[in-house]
């Protein structure tokens, strides 16, 4: 695309500046070496009255010259350039149902909406989220700072921009803003620039309207739309009151729970399959940029319907999502999931956070129900490493034996058993244990000898081989004691 | 034996001195110092005399007070005569007065920025102050990018760099921005053509940014001896600037030999290889323990003279590890011990391309070899201060090539030695470049009613209405705001004034990146069946994807190259000055360049007869450039006494000599300009001679050749007459074949016309010549 406007330009190159031309046409007795190029600005304040008229002639030879390359190299989107004023403000509002907003720094149209907490988005009612605890959404996260967060006075934020490139001349056309209002009324705030020239405006009432919230609730809000907000208070020299708020970004703790499931996180897919919503008339995600530049250069207000709902969509499933994902997280033992992928995932973090006590918890509750065959193993191991770390010897070693057990050619399983019989001086155990896993594996053919187990395979190998030679060498006291 | 003995040993050496036509000895100089001025801070006193600096070199005392009194300034100065303390002083002293001040620092190429954050860290480890400083490139991994923005005192970075990752983000580098106190840019000769051109508009997006911050910051520039130092450091920052020349450095005595290898067959001109001569020579200082540089002008020349003086340190029974090749493509480690091994004296020869001519610190040698001319007076002089001492002899040897301009240069040695004439040209407002910044400048900050970027406020507002029509701008409220999806500056090369190089692809490796070539030159050089040359491999050529700037080779192993035939048809769109140039006439203009590959011949390697020929299928192509040409009268075929066939030759052989030697008053490579003559140009229906430039709309070097348009001519004549061949030859007009048999004899006469006719018209008033 960029291509094509070089080869315009490149198409007026047969003309330069209307400042050069003048420097060099109308006064020909300049010394020929006295600029090694032309017209510095430094030398253009200095031309006389008279050269400035010679100027606004060639000016406007270069206007032309640009106006008819132009109309060559493109056929129909000629247009002049004029200033235009705000568009047709009645039909914004009417088309959109709003009202435009106006203060020290200029108007905007914002779009307001209320809907009750008890309102069904997909699954879940948006009040949900209001008899959460910010401890989850702190556990999960990580950020010990959500931890004090307050469910009323937290923002669920949303923008839509003109690029995901970012950098300084990205523009949030589109900033939502949801909050609950009282304990029965969840309002959402679609703050809208009609043009360039509305951000101004936008921005001071966002930044009077919600100078402190307890806490902001985002979907990859911390890498992309808080940055960009961050931007553009600076652009407009003001201070952004947001910097320090606690931000819970949802899309990192969806991953840390679906991603096994979920090939593709992003906000649509996710409320699809875990919220239960469906969209109707909307418009991606990847449109929206151009939507908006058609809209301020045209001034038709109908396309931007779809890109209103796509954004208030984003926002409702926002607020389920994140009582969707505290309810779930707020069962100890994990029986809130159903999926036994997502309750491994679960394990995992728990281990992660060094929540020992909890993985043991949520282990065990998976291992007293069934159907979890195809994470057995894994949960087996999860469960024996939170043992390890809590140092609880006895019911560690109860826990290699049931992953033994509930999985005989499970390598890794015979591996940390071995080791600790060993250290016990268990050796004919010990081998025992190595001996005849290797045996099974080896005789349950070519699906055993399948590339990915050969690292276990030669651990435990090289186990055996270690703990042979020990009973070699204390061949006196080693081989009587047996565990059997 | 030392490097005087040597010197005295070469003087009574007949067989050498046949063969040089200049040896110049520069006296030894005494330093010209100054005390430390009374407000440098004691601790800067005190970690520079730690290393030896209890005063300052003249120059460093001038352009230190200059830029205290909050001028900017640009120094000249000769290789290794200090000049990093010029910005480092006044830099580092105003960040210890005031701890929140920050600096930029440019550098060409990022191995030079990488130097100099080194060099300040050891300076800045002995202040005992916290002060930041670290290089932001390519190769900053983004974790350690934040801390470079909240704690970089001195950021060190290049232009590119500047462009696409800073500028665009400068809400990000907010502290930077509004405290930024000195932006330093070294190495500014660099800055010539399409790439200084660029700078000036990068430059122009800088300080329009420190102005929305509040800040105004002082330039620091540094640049080799040029003509006109001062005059490219005001059109790049476009302020007023101190221009700080006399070198206060001491230096010892200095012998500059012009050697031009003999000639081995007068017929054709052909003289004995540059590459081995300079070997030999290499290898005589290295058989005596003297430390030695040796340049050469490309890769597969280093990688040749560093096999042949590795091989001889072989047979000399000394260890192959004294000799060490040094070029882009080494990894930064290799390159840094090197570095070491030369200033430790571990490494008794070194051979570089042009990478070491640039300020990186290897310490002084004793001895500079050339093979090949490096294409300029500012390099040339750059490589020789590579050699030389303080309180010893050093020598330095150029070794001509048999190219044109090696030709002209070591037959005239005054021109050397003299005035450096050498004019770098940047053309800021070139209208594509300023075009593609002012996109820029508006993603990065909307533009106001009556701002100025580059032109006047009313042109700024007819380009700014034109990129709005175009929808890449919106004008509302008085402002024009950047409008579009994309990112410009990631679009945009500072390198190039192309849209986009075409990439080379080896299709036997997974389309393994080979090489690149610009746009414009690729239905030249990779037409399918071409042979394109790459690190001494041959690659043919399958197939050239334009649109999406692909040509895919494949290795081949043959024993010819291609050369391929071009229509060129030039059509002048406008002539912006011309004078009467004796009978003839100059003029400065713009043409349109239409060219398109026809066929292509098969040549033998050594006997270079054809042995072959394909046609090439390729759509012609366009651009609009500037241009300076000659324009004789309608009967000049008459007035000369030629036939029209003798005098196309004369045309062409004096196009190809004035191409050739048009880099002797302009500093620009070769390739920045082509020539084309014609007996009839279709728009005065006159014999011409064209010089055009290869980038879309130029970068100034015509109107530079158009200024020296007789010292060019003159060049061009000196090169023909003193080229030994007899009708001509590629060292002055180009082959008999191509300029036919009286080709030299005319393009001779075609110049002596060209000047004689000049003469004449200064005494008279042209208008009634």
């Amino acid at each position: 695309m960029d291509v094509k406007k070089l080869e315009q330009l490149r198409r007026m190159l047969n003309l330069k500046t209307g400042a050069e031309l003048g420097s060099r046409k109308a006064d020909p007795d300049t010394p020929p070496d006295s600029s090694s190029g032309s017209g510095s600005p430094k030398k253009l304040s200095q031309k006389t009255a008279a050269e400035t008229d010679k100027n606004t002639e060639e000016r406007q030879l270069l206007r032309k010259r640009m106006r008819a390359i132009l109309e060559v190299g493109q056929e129909n989107s000629v247009r002049t350039v004029q200033e235009e004023t705000v568009n047709a403000s009645a039909e914004i509002c009417g088309e959109l149902e709003g009202n435009i907003i106006r203060n020290k720094n200029g108007s905007f149209l914002l779009v307001r909406r209320e809907f009750p907490v008890e309102w069904r988005h997909g699954t879940y009612p948006l009040g949900a989220v209001l008899h959460c605890s910010p401890q989850t959404a702190a556990w999960i996260s990580g950020d010990l700072t959500l931890s004090d967060m307050n469910w009323r006075e937290t923002l669920f934020l949303d923008t839509e921009t003109t690029g995901l490139a970012g950098g300084a001349g990205t523009v949030c056309f589109l900033i939502g803003i949801g909050k609950f209002i009282s304990e029965s009324v969840f309002r959402l705030d679609q703050c809208f620039m009609r043009d360039f020239d509305d951000e101004g405006a936008m921005l001071t009432y966002l930044d009077s309207e919600y100078p402190a919230p307890s806490a902001l609730v985002s979907y990859n809000g911390k890498s992309f739309d808080l940055p960009l907000l961050r931007n553009r208070h600076v652009q407009h020299r003001l201070d952004f009151p947001w910097k320090h708020t606690p931000h819970f970004d949802l899309v990192h703790s969806v991953r840390r729970i679906w991603k096994r499931r979920l090939e593709d996180c992003g906000l649509a897919n996710v409320e699809r399959l875990l919220l239960g919503v469906t969209r109707t008339g909307d418009v991606p995600s990847s449109l929206i940029p151009r939507i908006w530049l058609d809209f301020i250069t045209r001034g038709d207000p109908r396309p931007l319907r779809p890109v209103f709902y796509h954004h208030r969509v984003d926002i409702l499933s926002m607020v389920t999502l994140a009582g969707c994902l505290s309810r779930m997280l707020e069962d100890e033992a994990g029986r809130s999931f159903e999926e036994a992928e997502d309750r491994v995932s679960l394990l995992r973090q728990c281990i992660k956070k060094r929540d020992y006590e909890r993985a043991v918890q949520v282990a065990e509750a998976m291992l007293h129900e069934e159907d979890f065959a195809e994470v057995l193993g894994e949960v087996h191991e999860l469960r024996c490493t939170a043992l390890r770390r809590l140092k609880r010897a006895s019911e560690y070693m109860d826990a290699l034996w049931a992953w033994h057990r509930a999985c005989p050619t499970d390598l890794r399983a015979a591996y940390f058993l071995a080791g600790v019989m060993a250290n016990a001086r268990n050796l004919a155990a010990a081998r025992q244990v190595c001996e005849e896993t290797l045996e099974k594996v080896e005789s349950a053919g070519s699906f055993y000898r399948d590339m990915a187990i050969q690292p276990d395979r030669l651990k435990l190998e090289d186990r055996l081989r270690h703990i042979r030679a020990r009973m070699g060498s204390d061949d006196s006291d080693g081989s009587g004691q047996d565990l059997w | 034996m030392n490097i005087a003995q040597i010197v005295d040993r070469l003087r009574e050496d007949p067989d050498f001195r046949v063969n040089l036509t200049a040896w110049k000895v520069l006296p030894a100089r005494e330093g010209s110092y100054a005390p430390f001025p009374e407000w440098v801070d004691e601790r800067i006193r005190k970690v520079l005399e730690r290393r030896g600096i209890t005063r300052l070199y003249s120059h460093q005392f001038d352009a230190i007070e200059t830029v205290r009194s909050g001028k900017n300034c640009c120094v000249v100065t000769p290789t290794a005569s200090g000049k990093t303390l010029c910005y480092n002083i006044p830099v580092l002293q105003t960040i210890l007065e005031r701890p929140s001040a920050r600096a930029l620092y440019l550098f060409p190429t990022k191995a030079l920025g990488m130097d100099q954050v080194q060099e300040l860290m050891a300076t800045i480890e002995g202040l005992n102050a916290r002060i930041g400083a670290y290089t932001f490139d390519g190769d900053t991994p983004s974790t350690a990018r934040r801390a470079v923005r909240e704690a970089g005192n001195i950021v060190v970075t290049n232009p590119d760099m500047l462009h696409t990752g800073i500028l665009p983000h400068h809400t990000i580098w907010l502290r930077l921005f509004e405290n930024l106190e000195y932006v330093v840019i070294d190495e500014i000769h660099h800055y010539r053509g399409v790439f200084g051109s660029h700078l000036a508009n990068v430059i122009r997006r800088l300080k329009r940014i420190c102005a929305f911050y509040g800040s105004r910051p002082r330039f620091i520039c540094c640049s080799a001896t040029i003509a006109n130092p001062g005059d490219v450091a005001e059109r790049l920052i476009e302020e007023p600037v101190e221009l700080i020349n006399t070198n206060g450095a001491p230096s010892g005595e200095k012998h500059i030999l012009f050697y031009n290898p003999p000639v081995v067959n007068a017929e054709l001109g052909i003289r004995a290889s540059s590459v081995l001569k300079a070997a030999q020579i290499a290898a005589t200082f290295l058989s005596r323990d003297i430390q030695s540089i040796v340049f050469a002008r490309s890769r597969l020349r280093v990688e040749i003279l560093t096999t042949y003086l590795k091989e001889a340190a072989r047979k000399m029974g000394r260890d192959e590890s004294l000799v060490r090749g040094y070029r882009g493509g080494y990894l930064p480690n290799e390159r840094r011990e090197i570095e070491q091994g030369l200033r430790e004296g571990r490494v008794m020869a070194v051979v570089s391309t042009n990478a070491l001519e640039l300020g990186i610190d290897i310490g002084s040698l004793d001895v500079c070899i050339m093979a090949g001319y490096a294409g300029s007076v500012a390099s040339t002089w750059q490589q020789a201060g590579r050699a030389g001492r303080r309180n010893k002899t050093a020598l330095v040897v150029l070794v001509a090539s048999s190219a044109p301009l090696d030709q002209y240069i070591i037959e005239h040695p005054d021109y050397f030695f003299g005035q450096n004439p050498e004019n770098a040209v940047i053309d800021p407002n070139n209208l594509i470049i300023l075009a593609s910044h002012a996109k820029c400048a508006a993603f990065e900050l909307p533009f106001h009613e009556g701002e100025s970027f580059g032109l006047d406020p009313h042109s700024t507002a007819d380009l700014l209405d034109f990129l709005a029509e175009n929808r890449i701008l919106r004008k509302t409220g008085g402002k024009w705001h950047w409008s579009a999806e994309a990112y410009p500056a990631s679009e945009i090369s500072l390198r190039t004034a192309a849209p986009g190089n075409v990439v080379i692809l080896d299709v036997s490796r997974d389309g393994a990146v080979i090489g690149e070539v610009d746009y414009f030159s690729a239905p030249s050089e990779v037409y399918p069946n071409a042979i394109y040359l790459h690190e001494s491999r041959q690659y043919q050529v399958e197939n050239l994807d334009l649109q999406n700037r692909k040509a895919y080779a494949r290795p081949v192993e043959v024993d010819y190259y291609t050369d391929a035939e071009m229509k060129v048809d030039l059509r002048v769109l406008d002539r912006l000055r011309e004078e009467p140039f004796g009978q003839a006439a100059r003029v400065l203009g713009e043409l349109s360049v239409t060219w398109l590959p026809t066929v292509y011949k098969k040549i033998k390697f050594g006997t270079h007869e054809n042995v072959g020929w394909g046609e090439i299928h390729l759509p012609e192509q366009t651009m609009h450039t500037a241009a300076f040409w000659f324009e004789f009268p309608e009967d000049l075929d008459v007035q000369l006494d030629a036939t029209r066939d003798a005098l196309s030759g004369g045309l062409l052989g004096l196009a190809s000599a004035l191409r050739q030697v048009s880099p002797v008053h302009v500093l620009c490579d070769l390739s920045d300009v082509r020539s084309h003559a014609v007996l009839r140009s279709p728009e005065s229906e006159r014999p011409a001679i064209f010089l055009y430039e290869k980038w879309p709309g130029g970068a100034g070097f015509s109107e530079k050749l158009f200024t020296h348009a007789r010292f060019i001519v003159e060049a061009a004549r000196e090169l023909i007459e003193n080229c030994p061949c007899r009708r001509g030859c590629p060292s002055c007009v180009g082959p008999v074949r191509e300029v036919g048999e009286e080709g030299k004899s005319i393009a001779l006469r075609l110049a002596g016309y060209l000047l004689g006719g000049s003469a004449q018209s200064d005494n008279s008033s042209p208008a009634e010549t």
